[in-house]
């Protein structure tokens, strides 16, 4: 499992990108897709997913706002930019030839 | 909002930057931890577990702080080589400035050792002022140069500091213009006196000077209103 969810907290951010391609959303809903997807065997810290929030929001990939909740705080959603959507792309292509290379590596 | 929680999170910004990013980041992370705990609740966890569930899936925060502080490693180097530039300029300024007094005295001395028709003594003086103005100019320029306190926080106090500063920034410029103005007309009055020898009525200089240093106080505090 260690291994895992190194592997997988090395990809935090185009999991978060993936995300929001569907719709808008805000870190808990993110996180809480990620455990539903994964059967529970997989979450984010909440640190990893702020990081990784700032670093993508300085490289312009995601922008944010401020939802206007009637009862209780605000939340803060997210929403991906055309900028994110092209790296996304990109990284989507990355992948799909690391995981070939390591499929043929480790058998 | 479950209070537990509440000072749980406070305290873990303690040691975070006072700036408004972490601010944002705080109420972030509270409403996403609030609801965390709550759709714990409603499948059943309880209370104490469903807190020690919510304060595990936090995480290590620290990481997080380092992005909500201040200025980049470039932009630090760049202010301290322009500090480092101002000193030097600041000190040749008063290295000149002793020069001029230094020029004066030697002068001063020639003269008592000396016996000529051209006064020694009024020579040097005027050769005081002139050297005094290179070094005057010098600060004028640093005063204007030296940039206005750019903002690393968002904070109220950051506003406070970039107020105060560009206030005592146009304050040294008033004052450097005016000292400039001032050595302008003693060195006329001693050129139009030496040139004229009409000492009786070349006072009325320093009469001009003071009407043309209210001018440049009125020109300041207009610019200032204007702001």
């Amino acid at each position: 499992m260690s291994i895992t969810s190194d592997v997988i907290r090395g990809h935090t951010e185009p999991i978060i990108l993936a995300h929001l391609l569907e719709g808008d959303s805000y870190g808990y809903q993110i996180n809480k897709e990620i455990m539903e997807k994964t059967n529970n065997l997989y979450e984010l810290k909440e640190a990893t997913l702020y990081t990784a929030f700032r670093r993508l929001e300085q490289a312009q990939l995601i922008t944010s706002y401020w939802g206007d909740q009637e009862v209780g705080a605000r939340r803060r959603y997210y929403s991906i930019t055309s900028k994110g959507r092209d790296v996304y792309q990109e990284y989507k292509k990355d992948w799909e030839n690391t995981k070939a290379i390591l499929d043929t590596l480790i058998k | 909002m479950n209070e537990k929680m509440k000072s749980h999170i406070e305290k873990l910004f303690e040691s975070a930057p006072k700036t408004r990013k972490a601010f944002e980041l705080k109420e972030e992370l509270l409403v996403n931890s609030e609801e965390r705990y709550q759709d714990l609740l409603t499948n059943g966890v309880n209370p104490e577990d469903a807190f020690k569930n919510v304060v595990s899936s936090i995480g290590n925060v620290s990481e997080l702080f380092l992005g909500l502080e201040e200025m980049s490693p470039e932009g630090r180097e760049e202010q301290e080589s322009r500090t480092r530039k101002i000193a030097v300029v600041k000190t040749a300024a008063a290295g000149l400035y002793i020069l001029s007094v230094i020029v004066f005295i030697t002068l001063t001395l020639v003269d008592g050792f000396t016996y000529s028709n051209v006064n020694i003594t009024s020579l040097g003086l005027i050769l005081m002022l002139l050297l005094a103005m290179i070094p005057t100019c010098m600060l004028v320029y640093i005063s204007s140069m030296h940039p206005k306190y750019r903002r690393t926080e968002d904070t109220v106090v950051e506003e406070f500091k970039e107020w105060k500063s560009s206030t005592v920034k146009t304050k040294s410029v008033k004052s450097a213009t005016i000292c400039v103005a001032w050595t302008f007309i003693i060195l006329i009055y001693f050129v139009v006196s030496f040139a004229t020898f009409a000492w009786y009525a070349s006072w009325i200089i320093f009469l001009a000077g003071a009407c043309v240093h209210a001018i440049l106080e009125l020109v300041f505090r207009l610019k200032e209103l204007r702001q």
